[in-house]
């Protein structure tokens, strides 16, 4: 594997580390994670999506065709996490091992294709987040609602507040409109946007629980699976199917490979669902992926 | 718009922004003691370190700029304890005194990269190193000799509290990484970049949400005057001393301007811990943080010829 591929990857897990690290040696003890995790959730996360779409050149035909492939391999995998969550009775666990199936890393993605292919891959990664986003929150929440035994128009709603749907099209939004051309506007958005990654990374190392690892073998490895080996194959089949290469492929590789998002726990917590299970199933992936999506850039990268 | 604005816009914006997520209770007050330890402990060593080893900083610059901060602390210090004999009690005075003497680095360090360059940044992150040490032991010493509180501190335990404070560390290590050539790229040199980039936008949050409007109202008078110790009297005395030690440039307005920066929330948890008027502090925390808006544009054209 390549230097380049590895110092790419690098310093992000490293980032990742260091907050399991100031996590578990009590330096930054689990409690006071809560307030980070809070603003991970309801300012930074947004505030970066908002500034990676409203950014984003998205009229390129090339990044229609991106979006819609993105599109493609989220409801492939939404496909296959119902129905292996049918086949197997998961039951109540079925929302977890469906966010995480579908509901991949951008945060993560969009830092190792920066790294991979430069900035100039940036509005191909927009193109891919986009739909990704906006399916994966939209599935997760509902997931969680539905298990929950909430009604159609309560389920709507809960997706309708979530941040990260609100995120997205805001920022979709102010693609289409120029509404963050304002300075004083664009500015403080982009100045948090700016920040979000590392704190994001930090967040996912002090947010892993090996302890969680432990039992729920099933479920926890049905989440791991779509994940960190459906998600590559599908998505870099997709790019293999349209005849893709260079940034794109790369995208599309990473995007399929990533772990789960971070967010999800949150939206467990919120519901009241199993964080516990949740915290494995994000831990889990974050394992997996960090071994699998060196391997998907690789493939994407020879493509 | 000129480049002070367009950085002090997104700045105060993002301050603007903290506070509206405290008053709103999206983040409610009693999350945010774990993203100020992060952003200070974890995040901000790693900017200051970031951003000191890789500087191209000339040593002639740097020697008398730092000479010149150093000494105008030193100079606020007197300032302040020259106002000793007013008919205040002793917490007010030791808050009026923290006023005049605390800075806010952050807002600085978050204008310096946009407005003044990576040298300009790397100059406002070395000025950490010895102001951070001189200021704590000032505030240390009067707030305990005039403060309300019956508890003294350890001062074993404060000077151990300098030495291991990560800011200093951060900025020692930085220098000695620039001056030696080490970890310029690489693995360290990206993480340590890629970590300190969350730093500012953090802390300027933070900023905003320890903002208490209420506490203006408290003693106007006294506000009035350590308001005008911090952004009047502050800046003509780090203007003064970059003129008399021979800067210009970009050296002698980032020093000017380092004199109009708002207090710093540290003066507050002091007041509250060691028996200053924490009411007051909290009140000049805030008026200097508004102000500063329209203060530090004004420091930075004056400076700048």
């Amino acid at each position: 594997m390549s230097w380049t591929i590895l110092g790419a990857f690098l310093p992000v897990f490293a980032v990742i580390s260091i907050g399991y690290g100031v996590r578990a040696s009590g330096y930054l003890p689990r409690g006071l994670w809560r307030g980070v995790n809070a603003l991970n959730h309801r300012l930074l996360l947004p505030a970066f999506l908002v500034t990676v779409l409203a950014g984003a050149d998205l009229s390129d035909p090339a990044a229609g065709l991106l979006a819609a492939i993105s599109a493609i391999g989220s409801v492939i995998l939404l496909t296959l996490a119902v129905g292996a969550a049918f086949l197997l009775r998961l039951k109540t666990a079925s929302a977890p091992v469906i966010a995480t199936a579908v509901q991949w890393n951008f945060v993560l993605t969009l830092a190792l294709v920066s790294n991979l292919a430069g900035p100039e891959a940036a509005p191909l990664v927009a193109a891919v987040v986009a739909p990704g986003v906006l399916i994966g929150a939209v599935v997760t929440v509902g997931s969680f609602a539905m298990v929950q035994g909430a009604r159609p128009a309560a389920v709507a709603m809960r997706i309708l507040r979530d941040p990260m749907v609100i995120a997205a099209l805001v920022g979709l939004l102010a693609n289409a409109t120029g509404l963050f051309r304002a300075p004083f506007l664009a500015g403080p958005v982009e100045l948090v946007g700016a920040g979000a990654l590392p704190v994001i990374l930090l967040s996912m190392g002090a947010g892993l629980d090996f302890a969680a690892l432990k039992g729920r073998i099933l479920p926890l490895t049905t989440a791991a699976v779509l994940r960190c080996v459906a998600g590559p194959a599908v998505f870099l089949g997709l790019a293999v199917l349209f005849n893709l290469s260079g940034p794109a492929a790369v995208a599309l590789a990473i995007a399929g490979a990533a772990p789960s998002a971070a967010f999800i726990y949150a939206v467990a917590a919120d519901f009241e669902a199993d964080t516990g299970l949740t915290a494995g199933m994000i831990t889990l992936t974050v394992l997996c992926s960090a071994a699998v999506s060196p391997l998907a850039a690789f493939l994407a990268l020879s493509l | 718009m000129n480049p002070v604005a367009d950085a002090l816009i997104p700045i105060f914006g993002v301050i603007a922004l903290g506070w509206v997520l405290r008053r709103s209770r999206l983040v409610r007050l009693e999350l945010w003691p774990g993203i100020n330890r992060l952003s200070y402990q974890a995040l901000l060593p790693a900017l200051l370190f970031s951003t000191i080893s890789a500087a191209q900083i000339e040593g002639a610059e740097a020697g008398p700029f730092l000479i010149a901060a150093t000494l105008a602390f030193l100079a606020m210090g007197a300032i302040s304890f020259a106002f000793k004999p007013l008919p205040v009690d002793g917490p007010a005075f030791t808050s009026l005194f923290q006023g005049g003497v605390r800075w806010n680095g952050f807002v600085l360090l978050a204008l310096a990269a946009p407005v003044f360059g990576s040298e300009g940044a790397a100059l406002a992150s070395l000025a950490f190193a010895p102001t951070v040490p001189i200021i704590n032991v000032m505030c240390v010493v009067v707030v305990t000799i005039w403060g309300a509180s019956d508890r003294k501190p350890d001062m074993a335990r404060v000077a151990g509290r300098i030495v291991t404070n990560p800011l200093i560390i951060a900025c020692l290590a930085g220098a000695a990484a620039n001056a030696l050539g080490w970890f310029q790229t690489g693995p360290v040199a990206d993480t340590a970049a890629l970590a300190g980039r969350a730093a500012l936008p953090l802390i300027l949050l933070a900023i905003g949400a320890g903002l208490d409007f209420s506490a203006i109202k408290a003693r106007p008078a006294l506000l009035a005057l350590s308001v005008s110790l911090k952004l009047v009297v502050a800046p003509l005395v780090f203007y003064g001393l970059g003129l008399l030690f021979g800067l210009e440039g970009m050296a002698l307005v980032l020093l000017t301007a380092m004199g109009a920066t708002p207090g710093a929330a540290a003066a507050y948890v002091l007041a509250s811990e060691m028996g200053g008027d924490a009411r007051l502090m909290a009140g000049h925390v805030t008026a200097t943080t508004v102000l500063a808006f329209f203060a530090l544009p004004f420091w930075i054209w004056v400076a700048g010829g």
